[in-house]
């Protein structure tokens, strides 16, 4: 039995040749019955060594004594939820104005969106239908915005609507043309105008 | 639940799953400590630690393997660390006594259960070394190869590869001895 034959019977126990090489070794174990002999012995101690670490330590009752750790606290995941819905909500607002703004403050207001005056074709501003915009939001805790829109040298403040499922509702109205404009923030950083009823 | 699904909960913080993973695991969690270390108090130690560690890093159990493997690699990692703390004592503890040695009045139950064999195996193998131990404990338990129990122990292939072989082939000559001398 070479040194060479039992360092690889060594490793062919402890998993250590890649599949080609196992193939050699076992194929060299069908006409070495020495061979075979020396890896009985070899699988021997594995099957001990198996057995000893599987077998419980002694001492084990005493880990009745130990206590289960506390996971850390639950209320730092809400806290990062809202974090999250209140800064999605800010980065709206901030969008809202900075649009407005950008358009500029034209003297004369047109309320209503119109083919002539070419916001609706601006492709910041996808405006909703104004009328759809007046109605109150279902399951909103505030009402919005009288129906008369403010002259647009008035600014009037968003209006913020935290709904039971968590999704937050900002209502706008565009300096430059005085279109209301209602914005749902659904915590996933999507913002979506909807005319409609939310869900 | 299986130990994938009560990990998972314990991930979103569900503390009733965690506490079940901590009673269905805290005595393997144990004897592996023990095997590396061969001390009962600094395994309890480690069992402790290892389960406060898991406490925040459970979400990191990807769900791929057996979580009673990942546990392995989490502590003997542990017990290894704990052997190699500077200021740990130098003084080195004894290996708990085996039942029916002078000096400790044998369980009965672990009389039963010990034979002869299994004692003289068990002191073949802790005279090894802790790190010879922790590579034997994750082999026997993930059915894995030197390579893969190198990058789990964070050393590299080829020690354990000596590792390795130095165990099997002192604990081959130390179980098979009183076999050969029978043949003689």
């Amino acid at each position: 039995m070479t040194e060479s034959n039992k360092e690889r019977l060594i490793q062919y126990v402890t998993q250590d040749l890649p599949p080609d090489a196992r193939a050699r070794v076992e194929a060299e174990l069908r006409q070495d019955e020495k061979l075979r002999d020396e890896l009985l012995e070899l699988l021997l101690t594995r099957d001990e060594v198996r057995t000893w670490a599987t077998t419980p330590a002694p001492g084990v009752e005493k880990t009745a004594k130990l206590i289960s750790p506390t996971l850390p606290a639950r209320s730092t995941h809400r806290q990062a939820r809202w974090l999250r819905q209140v800064v999605a909500t800010a980065l709206v607002f901030a969008m809202g104005y900075a649009v407005g703004n950008f358009e500029g403050a034209p003297s004369t207001i047109s309320r209503l969106p119109s083919a002539e005056s070419g916001n609706s074709t601006d492709p910041q501003v996808q405006l909703p239908v104004t009328e759809n915009a007046h109605q109150p939001v279902p399951g909103a805790t505030s009402t919005p915005a009288t129906e008369a829109s403010p002259p647009a040298s008035e600014a009037e403040p968003p209006v913020y609507t935290r709904q039971e499922d968590g999704r937050v509702i900002v209502q706008t109205v565009l300096r430059s043309s005085g279109t209301r404009a209602t914005w749902i923030v659904d915590g996933e950083f999507r913002i979506a105008q909807s005319d409609s009823t939310p869900q | 639940m299986d130990d994938s699904e009560l990990a998972a909960a314990s991930a979103r913080g569900d503390q009733e799953a965690f506490t079940l993973l901590f009673l269905r695991h805290r005595e393997f969690v144990y004897s592996v400590a023990y095997k590396v270390m061969l001390n009962q108090d600094d395994a309890l130690d480690v069992t402790q630690k290892v389960f406060m560690k898991l406490a925040t890093c459970i979400g990191d159990f990807s769900g791929r393997g057996s979580f009673r493997g990942w546990l392995c690699t989490i502590t003997t990692n542990a017990a290894l660390s704990e052997l190699r703390r500077p200021y740990r004592r130098e003084i080195v503890t004894e290996p708990d006594r085996l039942p029916d040695q002078p000096g400790r009045e044998p369980n009965p139950r672990e009389h039963a259960e010990r034979s002869e064999r299994h004692v003289m195996i068990t002191k073949a193998i802790e005279q090894l070394s802790p790190q010879q131990r922790a590579i034997l404990l994750l082999q026997c338990h993930e059915d894995i190869g030197p390579a893969e129990i190198a990058g789990r122990l964070e050393l590299k292939a080829s020690q354990v590869r000596v590792q390795l072989r130095r165990a099997i082939v002192r604990l081959r000559e130390i179980i098979l001895k009183p076999s050969r001398a029978g043949e003689e």
